[in-house]
């Protein structure tokens, strides 16, 4: 847990780095859009640091599209 | 970042991006799956693909003639009004998401399949992310010199592999030509257009970017380097088929494998280091693209002043994404060679129908 903390605090320092004057520098309207980034954002750090499996984008595609390819590909597989 | 007409790229800048985005990630990934589905006549379903992407092309560069200004995102509004549109783009924006995460996911998986087994995925995946935000950063115009030489080097590795492997190669797993009739074929076109040539869409975002004064040679360069790009998967799928034999299958990044079995004399072996790297730089390119086409629709899409305001937290959430998605490699493989290319070819409706409309519109004479 304390390694998966670490890797996303560094990997956050390296991306941030950059921008920081930025965000300074931004009006409220860009900081709330930044905020409603923090939500998927938080939700996917407690999810990579706790190690679990919960509902995640691909799973959105699988759940809806992914049927209709399963059964396209299973067509293609039965020869 | 500036909007398009203030940061511009040359048509030789363009056709660089684009081979790269076409063959980046590719190049590694898609001879295998495909020799899997198709068997020996993978090389008919890339043809049939390469094809169908030429068609596709022809209805950006049409989009892009009719709304040579606008971004993909401008012209869905202009074109469906901006509730509709604004469906399209967040389903887009999640396309990218997934695009994005898939290729560093695929660029870690190689790494620790192959080269550097004992090393976790995170340090490819947040090392990659990384490089490609900083690239995004510095611009499109940047990325399109820089590109040239990590392609030319690519280009070059994977022409010494194909040219080396040429000694070991038989023709005899070539045939018969459809033993198992032509689903498999149908299965071969499914998968490559939708990986890669069903995604080279995403580059109406790219196209309103070129100089005004060279646009006009846009659309030859984009057809050649589409061409470009069947001729190389083609040639990749045939020298995997014919050194690899009834193996080509089961052996995952099949140019790799190919650069293994290559032995010159006693002093010219182990080339596969160099081989790897390069077609990682490839994968590393693909990605950057995408970068950057997503941190674009997204700044459009909030009507920012700033368009890298939110490059830092779209790479942080990519990153996050890619570390948590698949659990197994099965689950990857599934995203990746079963639902990926249904999703691309959903996210070309739009375009299509796009292009349908402003083609009724402007016979009728109202567009």
């Amino acid at each position: 847990m304390a390694e998966r903390v670490l890797v996303l605090i560094l990997t956050g320092i390296a991306l941030f780095a950059v921008n920081v004057s930025r965000i300074r520098r931004s009006g409220r309207r860009e900081r709330w859009i930044l905020m409603s980034f923090a939500v998927p954002a938080l939700y996917l750090s407690v999810m990579y640091v706790a190690d679990e499996d919960w509902l995640n984008l691909h799973d959105l595609a699988n759940e809806s599209i992914g049927r209709i390819a399963h059964l396209m590909v299973k067509w293609f597989e039965h020869s | 970042m500036k909007a398009p007409g203030k940061q511009t790229i040359s048509v030789g800048q363009l056709a660089i991006l684009y081979v790269s985005f076409m063959v980046g990630s590719s190049v590694i990934n898609v001879p295998n799956p495909m020799i899997q589905f198709a068997g020996n006549m993978a090389w008919l379903s890339i043809i049939v693909s390469a094809f169908m992407g030429m068609l596709l092309l022809s209805l950006v560069l049409y989009l892009f003639r009719c709304y040579p200004d606008d971004v993909y995102t401008a012209y869905l509004n202009r074109v469906y009004g901006s509730w509709i549109a604004g469906v399209f783009v967040v389903l887009f924006v999640l396309m990218l998401f997934l695009m994005f995460s898939y290729i560093i996911l695929d660029i870690g998986n190689f790494f620790t399949n192959t080269m550097m087994v004992e090393t976790p995925a995170y340090v490819f995946n947040a090392l990659t992310i990384i490089a490609a935000a900083y690239a995004v950063h510095a611009g499109i115009e940047v990325m399109g010199r820089m590109f040239f030489l990590l392609m030319a080097s690519m280009m070059v590795a994977v022409v010494v592999v194909i040219i080396l492997a040429i000694p070991i190669a038989r023709a005899e797993p070539l045939l018969p030509l459809f033993a198992e009739g032509f689903k498999p074929v149908l299965h071969g076109i499914y998968f490559s257009y939708g990986f890669p040539f069903g995604e080279l869409f995403l580059f109406s975002v790219i196209l309103p970017f070129v100089r005004k004064d060279s646009r006009q040679h846009a659309g030859k360069w984009m057809y050649a380097m589409t061409a470009l790009s069947g001729l190389l998967l083609l040639t990749v799928i045939v020298i995997t088929l014919t050194t690899l034999g009834p193996l080509a299958g089961d052996r995952k990044f099949s140019l790799y494998a190919v650069s293994r079995l290559i032995e010159v004399g006693q002093f010219l072996l182990g080339i596969e280091a160099v081989v790897g790297i390069a077609l990682i730089a490839g994968s590393f390119m693909k990605a950057t693209v995408v970068l950057f086409i997503l941190n674009y629709v997204m700044s459009r899409f909030f009507n920012l002043d700033d368009d890298k305001l939110l490059l830092p937290v779209i790479s942080l959430i990519a990153f996050l994404l890619s570390m948590t998605m698949f659990p197994t490699e099965s689950e990857l493989s599934f995203a990746v060679h079963v639902v990926w290319p249904l999703i691309v070819v959903t996210g070309t409706g739009p375009l299509i129908l796009a292009a349908l409309i402003t083609f009724v519109k402007r016979r009728l004479g109202k567009g």
